[in-house]
Formats: structure tokens, C-alpha cells, sequence
């Protein structure tokens, strides 16, 4: 096990000492996802995880617990993405066969990414390798809060993220050199078992001293691609375009994987129903291409196309942009005709599954981290805004002292940049900012254009 | 590593991913969607086997379960459905024996043998060009600059399972003797973590980098191939090294070579390494074949070809002239085909596939036999990728792909109508232009031209070219008629087609009525007189006396009013047989009134096109076109005027008023859009100090109308339902026996305000001679005694008015009325005068006085058998060529619409008929009629 591995599982534990306090949020309505929806609801937080759920008539608050009131707002699990490459520097590794790479060692806490992440009410993100990999590294859960990455990991070896986007010499030679590379890990694996044998052979037979072990263990540069072929851990195949599927099918009869798509990929929906497993939609939900036969536009919406044709999906978050917010997403779903409660799950249940997490995060309910967050109306409102993010029971992100907003929405600071900006002003604004930001909402204005 | 255990574990994975590619893919076609049955007969006009030679007219191509079953004359069983390609010609698929469709780029690195070409392919692409061009299996090219680029495959274009659509993956490796090989990239291959023992390293050079190490690299490579202890070749990182089994398999001869060279001297090292490795070889676009051709027959090297002509796009080269970049040769493939190489062609990189068959017919123009062309599409580019058992002939027991062309296969307008692929349909062409091209036995043109094997080609309606063998441009719609004999669309000089209404007979002729409105496009008795050839009648009233009669030219084959009306005023018809002195007048009188009336507008449009340059001032109204007579009853009479609603809609209103007192009464008529209200009662109406005020009953409700009279023009303001207020201009047609004031006739054409002259009131009675003065109508003047017709002659050729005799009985006998002059004359139905029996042809006697005459019907139903009217007179002496002329250009050119009808010339409107023999034989049947480009009649299979 990596050094960096154990320092995680240290880091989830500190995390998890840290938030011993009891916290309850009570009187919103609370989408549970999975569960019924409960109005005028309480969450009861202890150590983290949410230990009681129901009616607040039904869920007596201990006094010592810190309240949340949600009154009169909408309470529900963070977001959860399940394929990211935000937050890093140079995530394209220009070496195509690095597995032994990690995330880790790119992802930066002070990113803006992470921070408009908790502003959106995201609240676990797999952050893997780009896409123009070959075999690109491992990734790494987090959630967007924390000052190092030891502090923000929630679950390490997620699995290798691997690419067929053609970098050099087209699709034919990126296949082909997908199938050599791991190709050489078997060839590699099955010299390394034959030696093991036969030092265990000549030590049965005396040739070598009984008190002497085997000693070598996997090369560090072939491990993760070795856990791969040996299917112990998954491969997060990246899929650029429909042509690619087919490749993509064959492979993970060989390797546990899971599919990353590629913005145009509505051509594969009827190979996609083969696959058998929830698909990562690129951020790209809806565009418009020309029919190769009719030379006629039309729009395409690929959840739309999933959901008919049965197959599973789970969205992701651009990075900067309209995807970039849940809202934008989930609204584009519907409003092509995805059901509601399916876009919702695309964000929540979906990816926690896809990340082995269900049990933790995805929804509401008892015995499950609590990663809530708490909205100033429905999810799939422009107009919404995420008031509260609790990671663990931990109250991460609070709008009230959200210093960017703080900036944006201060009205001093606008009447004073007409003049002359000073540094005081973010300061002044701060001063007085419940006020104002309340005025803001009651009067309705076009916060989406802000966010 | 040991290399045994490697190979072993290799051809393990290697299983691993066969049996997952047979377990997922068979499963590719849609789920639970059944699959039509594939059991099915074409009948073929020609069918083309695919050797090249063999074609077999009428045949029968039957199916069964996606692979031919039955090929030959033999009728199917009844039971099987039939594919209708009679009038086609039926090819097998074209095997595209080179190809860019795989798509595959160069890698950086030298040899890649397990590269697989079918990797890049993008099956689920629809290949549209490719289907076009009537390609069904295409060879994939794994990349053509390495040295040892990979393994090419052969695919179908289109099918629904994707395993079933690969003919084989592993079709021959590929290498490379031109220049391309020399000039691969350094690589940089950077170890992870550099160390004194494993230091970072230059980019390294891959060699060879010179021809003259080229062959002994590649022998090298295959050498080390066959050692058994070495199974994996190349350097640096494991991604970027090769499998070297494709190697030992070609060395094996398990896997054949394709070798591409393009010189001279590289394709002799390439048939070295042949006879070293004595392996088969295919050579890839050897353009210096020439020397060579006989050493590489004789060692069974075969070629493919891109044809190097890029038509329609620039083809650069040849700059320098010791010609260091080396020329392609057009006769390549002719020269290694007289070798005696197999030849396989197909299009030069950047031609679109769509085009793959008019490439091929370029290396005919270059030297290459017609069978060989077609062949190296076929049999033989089946033969080089190695799967001729399942393409590339329509032989039982083969797939059924083929393709439905419209006409020779080489031929430059030739279009592939449908494409096939293993019984299935995967391309229909519906880009339907408008485009037609007819072809036929004979065409006679009316303009003194006859054309055996006659082609004419028809867009958008007016005809782009005729003559003999053109050549037809693609996306043409082709019509054949072979042995059919085409005419211009016939004309019917005087007829009454289309003028009856519905239970009424045909009103009686006058000069103001607006014909082109009474006709409408879908008159049921069309049909019929379409069917016999006539696609332009001249209609008229009926003559009723001494009465006027407006000629309008209507088409009988049109989609819709515009096509219909050719002219809305091609003639007047007249009477005129009054003699003695001073007997020609009364007819002269109105000849001078349409000069004046002409005048008047002459004079209009200077001054407006003077006033439009700014030059000059409001003119001095024009002279009024009436005598004048004194009386003063200023509003009654009969008024029309018109009203544009928002330039979409014209409204027509006529008003007979009458003028008690202060109080006006009468009735309003109101018309648009083709309908009649009935008319109405005007319910109150007023005239005081020039404004007259009239309500009545309109359209959803009541209506008004309150306008100022200036003499005999009205303006004011029209109020009816829906349409509100709108402006209305309008003028007195008739005084009601009470003329008006000359000086106000004058003061109302006073231009208005702004300086722009106003237009004279438009005469619908005046209105055909007017046309016929400015040439654009004739004068129909119905005479028959000698005199008449010498002063309707004289006063008309002093006039230079065109005109048209009808009747002109006393002609016949005397020419000398004519006085030299050569005046059209209207004739028919009947032509023969029988006297004291003996049968004389008046048309046969002014044809053959060089009179151009002119058959006309006088009927309605009856138009229809104008044609037969012009045999009769064939019949009894009338030159067959001047009968046709009779009916086509003589009219038209006598009614002036010789610009548009009455021969078949470029730029002319595609009006024309195709009989089954000469038209004037009552055996001859109308085969196909076409008006306005449209194909209006169609009766080839009929009657049969």
C-alpha cells in the first residue's frame, strides 16, 4: 500500500474526530433521492453520519446540537461527480503509459474549481488523469473542501484512468498501442509468477536456504496497470467518439471498466445497451450536429437518447460555463424530457455507485455520511442558491460568509467602482451583508447571471 | 523475458480477445428487430456479371438469404417479390481495390506490423459518397508512409453486423519503398526516471534514412521475425513496440504483401524482396510500372491504381523540371495491364467516391480496355484483396451486392440509382434535380434539324441542349423512348380549349376579356389534348359577327397560372370582307385608335423614364383619347376600379351607378381571387361637391366606399370586412349614354404632386391591338374575298402590324392578293374543297406558295385531334415537314412566341411530345408529352 494511501484513510479519520459535535438540520424539505421526500423535515448529524431522519414532530433534537434552520428551504444530499479532471495542473501526461501516476500529485486545494464546486453544493468529485492518456494514472475521491490534498481525499486507488482519444497516428495506432501496453503487463505478470515459482521450486528442492523469502514485489511503474489486467482495480476508459465504442466493448470483457463518454456520442446509444452499466456523460448534454444523409440540423440531447434506450447515466460538471452548474444540467434533462427524479439520481445515487460509495453518500438516509446541502428553493431553480454545505456534519461552506458573493453583491463596492476601487471595500461590504443579500433575493434578481 | 512464455501468454490474450469480439459483436444488429426477408428476383435491363465481357440483356438476378441464387434469363418463381430495374443496368458492387476510407493516419514510428487498418475504420458512419458512387467493399489502408505501416483489411460499406460486414482484418501487411519511408520522425522517448544507468536520450533516429538501406532493413526486420526466441520487435517504451507475428506470417506466406512504390527503381527493390521472400505481392500505385511491367507479370505481381486525375480540382505538380517529384502516369494501368499484371483501379486521393466509376473510365481515355476498366472494379480488385469467393461477380453462391446504374457504367452521366449490399438496399438516390434528359430514336426539332439518336436535355423547365449522343449530365432524370420520334408540343392556332364553364359553352370572343384569368390550370379537358401532343392552344371566344375577339396562348401541360399563361395577349381577331373603295376604313379606324392609345403610353414612359433620371419637370398632360361631347353628369356610368390589399391580394370593383339629384343609385360587383360576389344593391349612396359616397352590403357585413371624382377617374377610399380601409383608384368604362366633359378628362391626367407622370388608363378593349402593334400579338383577320384580303395585306404590311389570315378563300385560287407578300394563314380543320371531283388540299397549295400556314381546331373537346387534322392533309398532299411546322413553328412564330415554343432549341421551354413512329401516321401512339420540363404524360407502358 502507497504511503499517500494511508495518509488519506488518516486524514478521513482526523476529518471525521473533527465534526464529534452533534448538528441538526431541521424544518426544510427534504429530498431524501432515494427515499420520500419529507417537508418540514429534520436531519440529525452525529459523528459525521446522519443518525436519524423524519418528521420534525418525529425527531427530537437534542439541546446540545448545533441547529441549521432550513426552514421554509430545500435540504438534500451534495452533489456527487463521478469523472473530473478539475482542480489540476497539466492533467495530460505526455508520456502515454504512465499508471503509476497519480492525481494526487496534481490536484491543487486552492483551486477556484474546488471552490465554485462547494458554492454549486458539489460534494465529492473524483478528479482522475485527462483524457489524451493512454494509460494516464490513478485518480483520487475528494471532497472540495480542505487546505492540503491529504485533507480533501476521501478514498484513494479509484482505479487507472485510460484514453482512446487518437493523440498520434489515429485511432489504429491508439488501439493498438492500448493492446501492446497491456499486453506487455501480462507478459511482465506472467515472468513474474513463473520466477516466483520457480524460486519456490528450487527452495523446496533445497537449492536455496530454507530461511530466504521471496523478496521482489511488483515493479512500482507496472503495478497499477497490473492490478488493472488482473481486474482488481477499474479502468476508467475515456471514449472520444461512437467510433471507438466498439473497442471500448471489447475491452471490458477483459478489464472492469467503466465507460467516460465523449460530447457526440448519440450514434452509440444502441451499443451503449450492450455495455450493461451506468455510462459518464461528458458535460456536453445537448448540441446540434447535421445529418450526413439529409444535411438537416438537429439537436441532440444524449441523456434524452440514454434514458430511452434504457441505459443507465450519470452527469458530470464542466469546469467553467453554463455545465458547470447542477441546475444547467439537470434542467437540460428535463427540459428535453428526462425524467426529473432520473436527473436528480445522474447527480447523486448514480455516481456514488459508480464509485463504490453508495452506502456513504448519493442520498439521505440513516447510517449515511452527512454530506447535505442546504438550497434556497429547488434544485433545478436558475434562481436557487446553495445556502449551506455540510461534508461529514461539518458546516463547509455557509453563503453568508461566502467572500465572493460577499464582493459581488456589495453595493458599495459598485457605487465605488464608479469612482475609484479601494481595498477597504470588500471589507466594508462584508460588514453588513445578511441585509443585503436578503434584499437581493426578495427583489428577485437575475442571480444566475453572478454565479 | 522469456520470449516462449511471452508468446504463449500473447496468443492467450489474443484469444481472450477473439472469443470477446465473437461473444459481443454478432449481437450488433438491432435488437428484436426482424430482419426483412432477403429472398427477392431484379429483373435487369442489363446485368453486368463482373468479368468485364459477360452482360446479359433482360436478365434476371435472384436472392436468396443475402447471396445470389439464380443469375441468368430464366424467369424466378412466382412466389419471390421483384425489384423492377427493367429500364437499368445492374453491375455487381464495386470492390474499391484502394481506399481512404479507413482513415488511418501515419504513426511517428517505422514499423508497426500489428496495427490494424480495421481499427480506424468508422463503421457506424453512413458512407453516403461511397454508396453513391456505388462502392460495397472497400480495402482499408493502414497508413502509407512507414516502412511497415500494418495490416490492411477489407470491409463492407454498409450492414447491420459489424463482424459480418469484415471480409478479413488480416488482408496483407503493408510496407513501404517510396519516399515516405526514408522521412519518419525522430521519436523522443523519455525513460520515467532518469538515472546514470538509464540516462534521457536525443530523439532517436529510426532508420533507414536512405533507399539504399531500405530492402536490407526490411530484410532484417522479416529475418528477425523468424527467429522463434524473438517474438516482440522495436524499442523504448512497451507501447511503442510491435508484435512480429504479421512479420513471421508473411515470411510463412500465411499473409501477403502490399508494397507500396511508386518509382521505378522502388518497384524493382520491392519484386526483389518478392522473389527473396517468395511471397504474394500486391504493389500499391506503381506509377513507373512501365520497364518493369513484364518482370513483375511474370512474377504474379499484381497493382492497384490511383487513377491519377483529379477532375473538377486542381492537380498540382510538375514544377520542376528535372522532375525530382515524380509525375503520375495516366497510362499506368494500361501498360501494366498489356503486361499482363492484374489491375485493380480506383480514384485519386481527393475524388470523391461518388465519382469512383467516371475515374475508372479516365484510365479507358488513357489506354485501358472498356472489360479491363470494369473488371478492375470487379473481378479483378476482388481477385487482388483476395476475397473474390464472396465479391466482385454476381455468380451463385456470391453476396449479393450490386448496384442499379442509370445507364452505361463508364459513361459520363451514368448515376447509380440504388446500391446493394448482401440483399439488402442501403442507398436509394432521391436528390432528385430537376434535371430531365430524354432520349430518343429521332428528333425533330422544327428548325430544320433531325437528330438520329437524339438526347435533349431539359432544366428547369427550358431546354438546355439537343443533338445527337449528348452526353448526360449527372442527376439527370433519364427517359428512354428508344425508337420514339420527338416533336416540338403542338399548337392549336384557333381554339376554344379551356374556355367552357362548368355546363356553359364558350362565351362569345371581345376584346377586353382577360382570357389568361378564365382559364384555370386544371380544366379536366387538358388531360386528353395533353395526350395527343398539344401543349399550347391559342383560345379565343366565339365569333359572334363582326365582334373583336382577344387571343390568349395557354399552355395545357402547366403546374400552376404562371406556367400556364405564355401570353396573355397573343392576338385579335378581326373580321374584315367589306369592299369596294374606301371599304378598308372602317377597319383602318381601328387600327389608328390602337396607335393612338399606343401612343399615349409611348409618350408616358419617355416622360416617366425622363422624370425617373430627375431631368425634367411634369410633363404637359397627355392629349385625351376621346372626341369629347358636352354634358355634365359627372358620376353616371359604369366604373371599374381596383384595390391592392397589402400587395397580396387584388380586388376588382365595378360600379353601375346612376346620378338623381343628389342621390346615387345602383349596383356594386365586387371580385377577387378568381370568384364573382353577386351583385349588390347600393343601399344608400350621395354625390355632393365632387365626393361621391356610396354603402352597400360587402363581405361580413356592410361596406363603404367615399371617393372623389376628376372627370372619368375615381379615387377614395373602399371600407369592407376584414379588409378595412383601402385605398381605391379607378375610371368610368362607360357613360351610360352620357359622355363627360372633355376638359375634365384632361385635367385628370394631370400628373400628381410629386412630379411622376401618370400612367393613361389602361383600355382592355384597346389593350390586343396595342400588343399587336408592338409586336407582341398578331391580328387574326378573318377574310375570305380577294379584295378584302389585298387591302387587309396592303394597309397591314404598310403598318408592319403581324397578322394572320383566316379563311382567305379567294386566295387559293388568285396569290397575287397578297401582292408578293408571304402573310401566315389560319387554317383548318377542314382543308380539302371538293370540286367537280376533284380533291384540292388549300393547305398543300399555300405550303407549297412558301404561306406559312397554321392549323387551328375551332373546338374545344375537339382540340385534341388537331394533330390528325394536319395528317388528313398529309394525307391529300401536304409535305409532312411543313405539316409539322403547320402545328409548331409557324404558329409560334406568327402569334410571336416563337421565343418560347414551337421548336426545340436551347432556351426554349421543354414542350415537347415523343411518338412511337413518324407523327403523322394514324399507328403512331403519344408515348411522352412534357410541358414546361415536366413530364405531363407518360404512356410507354400503356396500351401495350
Amino acid at each position: 500500500m502507497n504511503t499517500r494511501f494511508s495518509l488519506v484513510v488518516a486524514a478521513c479519520l482526523a476529518a471525521s474526530a473533527a465534526a464529534q459535535d452533534l448538528i441538526a438540520v431541521k424544518g426544510g424539505k427534504v429530498m431524501t433521492i432515494t427515499g420520500p421526500t419529507i417537508d418540514d423535515g429534520v436531519v440529525l448529524i452525529q459523528n459525521g453520519r446522519i443518525t436519524k431522519l423524519g418528521k420534525s414532530a418525529d425527531v427530537e433534537i437534542p439541546w446540545a446540537a448545533k441547529v441549521v434552520d432550513a426552514t421554509g428551504k430545500v435540504v438534500m444530499p451534495t452533489w456527487v461527480v463521478a469523472h473530473s479532471q478539475g482542480g489540476q495542473r497539466g492533467f495530460n501526461e505526455n508520456m502515454q503509459n504512465v499508471p503509476w501516476l497519480s492525481v494526487a500529485d496534481a490536484i491543487d486545494p486552492a483551486a477556484v474549481y474546488f471552490e465554485d464546486a462547494l458554492r454549486n453544493g458539489v460534494g465529492t468529485i473524483h478528479v482522475l488523469p485527462g483524457n489524451q492518456t493512454l494509460l494516464g494514472g490513478s485518480g483520487l475521491v475528494v471532497r472540495p473542501a480542505g487546505r492540503t490534498v491529504e485533507d480533501m481525499a476521501v478514498s484513494g486507488n479509484t482505479g487507472i484512468k485510460m484514453s482512446l482519444f487518437a493523440a498520434g497516428g489515429g485511432r489504429l495506432q491508439q488501439i493498438r498501442k492500448l493492446r501492446r501496453a497491456l499486453d506487455d503487463v501480462r507478459e511482465y505478470l506472467a515472468d513474474f509468477d513463473r520466477r516466483k515459482a520457480e524460486f519456490e521450486k528450487e527452495k523446496a528442492a533445497g537449492a536455496i536456504a530454507a530461511d530466504k523469502t521471496w523478496t521482489e514485489e511488483i515493479d512500482r511503474t507496472k503495478k497499477g496497470a497490473c492490478d488493472l489486467v488482473q481486474k482488481k482495480t477499474k479502468g476508467w476508459l475515456f471514449v472520444p467518439s461512437v467510433a471507438e465504442i466498439d473497442e471500448a466493448l471489447r475491452l471490458d470483457k477483459e478489464l472492469d471498466l467503466q465507460i467516460v463518454l465523449g460530447a457526440n456520442i448519440d450514434d452509440a446509444v444502441p451499443q451503449l445497451a450492450k455495455f450493461g452499466k451506468p455510462v459518464i456523460l461528458d458535460d456536453t448534454i445537448e448540441y446540434f450536429e447535421t445529418d450526413e444523409e439529409t444535411q438537416k440540423e438537429k439537436k441532440v440531447c444524449t441523456p434524452k437518447l440514454l434514458a430511452d434506450a434504457g441505459v443507465p447515466f450519470a452527469l458530470t460538471l464542466g469546469a467553467g460555463g453554463p455545465t458547470s452548474y447542477p441546475w444547467w444540467q439537470l434542467g437540460t434533462c428535463v427540459r428535453n424530457g428526462v425524467d426529473r427524479r432520473m436527473a436528480l439520481e445522474a447527480l447523486t445515487i448514480v455516481p456514488a455507485r459508480l464509485l463504490g460509495m453508495e452506502a456513504q453518500i448519493g442520498s439521505l438516509a440513516e447510517g449515511k455520511l452527512g454530506n447535505v446541502q442546504v438550497l434556497t428553493g429547488d434544485p433545478l431553480q436558475a434562481t436557487t442558491w446553495v445556502e449551506t454545505v455540510l461534508l461529514e456534519g461539518e458546516v463547509v461552506y455557509d453563503r453568508a460568509k461566502d467572500p465572493r458573493l460577499q464582493y459581488l453583491f456589495a453595493e458599495d463596492v459598485k457605487k465605488a467602482s464608479d469612482k475609484k476601487p479601494t481595498d477597504k471595500a470588500p471589507e466594508k461590504a462584508a460588514e453588513k451583508p445578511a441585509e443585503k443579500r436578503g434584499d437581493a433575493a426578495g427583489q428577485g434578481e437575475p442571480k444566475a447571471e453572478v454565479k | 523475458m522469456d520470449a516462449t512464455r511471452a508468446a504463449r501468454l500473447r496468443r492467450a490474450g489474443a484469444a481472450v480477445l477473439v472469443l470477446a469480439f465473437a461473444a459481443t459483436l454478432p449481437a450488433q444488429g438491432p435488437a428484436g428487430e426482424t430482419a426483412p426477408s432477403r429472398d427477392f428476383a431484379v429483373r435487369c435491363g442489363t446485368l453486368l456479371v463482373g468479368d468485364g465481357k459477360t452482360s446479359i440483356a433482360g436478365a434476371w438476378l435472384v436472392v436468396r438469404d443475402g447471396k445470389v441464387a439464380q443469375v441468368g434469363t430464366d424467369a424466378p418463381p412466382p412466389d419471390l417479390p421483384v425489384v423492377d430495374c427493367s429500364q437499368k443496368v445492374v453491375m455487381p458492387g464495386i470492390v474499391a481495390v484502394d481506399s481512404d476510407f479507413g482513415g488511418a493516419a501515419d504513426s511517428d514510428y517505422q514499423v508497426t506490423p500489428d496495427a490494424l487498418a480495421v481499427d480506424s475504420f468508422d463503421f457506424d458512419r453512413k458512407w453516403i459518397p461511397a454508396l453513391q458512387g456505388g462502392v460495397t467493399t472497400a480495402y482499408l489502408s493502414p497508413g502509407r508512409e512507414r516502412l511497415v505501416s500494418g495490416q490492411g483489411a477489407v470491409v463492407k460499406i454498409a450492414g447491420r453486423d459489424i463482424v459480418e460486414r469484415v471480409l478479413n482484418e488480416n488482408v496483407c501487411l503493408r510496407v513501404n519503398f517510396g519516399d515516405g519511408a526514408l522521412r519518419a520522425p525522430r521519436v523522443f522517448e523519455p525513460v520515467p526516471h532518469p538515472t546514470s544507468d538509464e540516462p534521457l536520450e536525443q530523439a532517436r533516429i529510426q532508420t533507414p534514412t536512405s533507399r539504399i538501406g531500405l530492402l536490407a532493413e526490411l530484410r532484417a526486420l522479416f529475418a528477425a521475425a523468424t527467429d522463434p526466441a524473438h517474438k516482440i520487435g522495436g524499442e523504448g517504451p512497451a507501447e511503442n513496440r510491435y508484435d512480429e507475428q504479421p512479420l513471421a506470417d508473411v515470411v510463412g506466406g500465411k499473409l501477403p504483401l502490399r508494397a507500396g512504390a511508386f518509382r521505378t527503381q522502388d518497384i524493382r527493390r520491392a519484386l526483389q524482396l518478392q522473389q527473396e521472400l517468395g511471397v504474394r505481392m500486391v504493389l500499391e500505385n506503381p506509377q513507373e510500372i512501365g520497364p518493369v511491367a513484364a518482370q513483375a507479370a511474370a512474377q504474379k505481381v499484381a497493382a492497384t491504381f490511383r487513377v491519377p486525375i483529379r477532375f473538377g480540382q486542381p492537380n498540382p505538380g510538375g514544377e520542376d523540371r528535372q522532375q525530382k517529384t515524380p509525375e503520375p502516369r495516366p497510362e499506368a494501368p494500361a501498360r501494366a495491364a498489356a503486361a499482363g499484371m492484374l489491375v485493380g483501379l480506383s480514384p485519386a486521393p481527393g475524388v470523391s467516391p461518388r465519382d469512383w466509376l467516371v475515374a475508372v473510365g479516365f484510365a479507358v481515355r488513357h489506354g485501358l480496355s472498356v472489360e479491363r476498366a470494369l473488371r478492375s472494379v470487379n473481378a479483378d480488385a476482388a481477385a487482388i484483396l483476395g476475397v473474390d469467393a464472396r465479391v466482385g461477380t454476381l455468380a451463385p453462391g456470391k453476396d449479393a451486392d450490386f448496384v442499379v446504374l442509370s445507364g452505361e457504367p463508364l459513361a459520363i452521366g451514368t448515376m447509380v440509382e440504388a446500391t446493394w449490399i448482401d440483399g439488402r438496399r442501403v442507398y436509394a438516390r432521391t436528390t432528385e434535380t430537376n434535371a430531365l434528359a430524354v432520349r430518343v430514336g429521332r428528333i425533330l426539332d422544327a428548325a430544320g434539324h433531325v437528330f438520329r439518336n437524339g438526347v435533349i436535355l431539359v432544366q428547369d423547365g427550358r431546354i438546355k441542349g439537343v443533338g445527337e449522343d449528348l452526353a448526360i449530365p449527372y442527376g439527370a432524370r433519364v427517359v428512354d423512348v428508344p425508337g420514339g420520334v420527338m416533336t416540338p408540343g403542338f399548337l392549336d392556332a384557333f381554339s376554344h380549349l379551356g374556355l367552357a364553364g362548368d355546363g356553359a359553352p364558350v362565351p362569345p370572343g371581345q376584346p377586353n376579356q382577360r382570357l389568361h384569368d378564365a382559364v384555370a390550370p386544371d380544366d379536366p379537358m387538358f388531360g386528353p389534348a395533353l395526350a395527343e401532343g398539344l401543349t399550347t392552344v391559342l383560345v379565343s371566344g366565339k365569333d359572334q359577327g363582326a365582334v373583336n375577339g382577344r387571343v390568349a396562348a395557354i399552355k395545357t401541360g402547366a403546374q400552376d397560372r404562371d406556367g400556364m399563361v405564355l401570353s396573355p395577349i397573343a392576338g385579335l381577331r378581326l373580321a374584315h370582307d367589306a369592299i369596294g373603295p374606301d371599304a378598308i376604313r372602317a377597319f383602318a379606324d381601328q387600327v389608328n385608335r390602337g396607335k393612338q392609345y399606343v401612343e399615349q403610353w409611348r409618350k408616358y414612359e419617355k416622360e416617366l423614364a425622363e422624370w425617373q433620371q430627375g431631368k425634367k419637370a411634369p410633363p404637359p398632360p397627355p392629349p385625351a383619347p376621346t372626341d369629347g361631347a358636352p354634358v355634365e353628369d359627372p358620376v353616371s356610368g359604369t366604373w371599374e376600379a381596383e384595390i391592392d390589399v397589402q400587395g397580396q391580394m387584388q380586388v376588382k370593383v365595378a360600379l353601375d351607378l346612376v346620378l338623381e339629384g343628389t342621390k346615387v343609385t345602383g349596383t356594386i360587383r365586387i371580385s377577387f381571387a378568381g370568384r364573382d360576389l353577386p351583385p349588390q344593391e347600393i343601399t344608400s349612396g350621395s354625390w355632393a361637391d365632387g365626393k361621391l359616397k356610396l354603402e352597400f352590403r360587402g363581405m361580413g357585413g356592410s361596406a363603404s366606399l367615399e371617393a372623389t371624382l376628376q372627370g372619368d377617374t375615381l379615387t377614395g377610399k373602399f371600407t369592407m370586412g376584414r379588409m378595412g380601409e383601402q385605398d381605391v383608384t379607378g375610371k368610368r368604362t362607360s357613360k351610360a349614354g352620357a359622355p363627360a366633359p372633355a376638359a375634365a378628362a384632361k385635367k385628370s391626367d394631370k400628373p400628381t404632386d410629386d412630379g411622376k407622370p401618370k400612367a393613361p388608363n389602361v383600355d382592355e378593349n384597346l389593350e390586343p391591338m396595342r400588343a399587336a402593334i408592338e409586336k407582341k400579338a398578331a391580328l387574326v383577320v378573318r377574310v375570305s374575298r380577294g379584295a378584302a384580303i389585298a387591302a387587309v395585306v396592303e394597309l397591314l404590311e404598310k403598318e408592319q402590324i403581324p397578322y394572320v389570315l383566316q379563311g382567305a378563300d379567294d386566295l387559293v385560287d388568285d396569290p397575287s392578293f397578297t401582292a408578293g407578300k408571304k402573310p401566315p394563314v389560319l387554317l383548318g380543320p377542314d382543308v380539302l374543297i371538293e370540286e367537280k371531283g376533284l380533291l384540292r388540299n388549300v393547305a398543300a397549295i399555300f405550303a407549297d406558295r412558301d404561306l406559312p400556314i397554321l392549323f387551328g381546331t375551332g373546338d374545344c373537346a375537339g382540340a385534341r385531334f388537331l394533330a390528325a387534322h394536319a395528317a388528313n392533309a398529309v394525307r391529300y398532299g401536304l409535305s409532312p415537314s411543313d405539316a409539322l411546322l403547320a402545328l409548331t413553328a409557324w404558329p409560334a412564330r406568327a402569334f410571336r412566341l416563337a421565343d418560347r415554343v414551337g421548336s426545340l432549341e436551347k432556351g426554349k421551354d421543354a414542350d415537347f411530345v415523343v411518338f412511337s413512329g413518324d407523327p403523322f401516321e394514324p399507328t403512331s401512339r403519344v408515348l411522352l408529352v412534357v410541358c414546361n420540363g415536366v413530364v405531363v404524360k407518360d404512356l410507354r407502358e400503356e396500351q401495350r
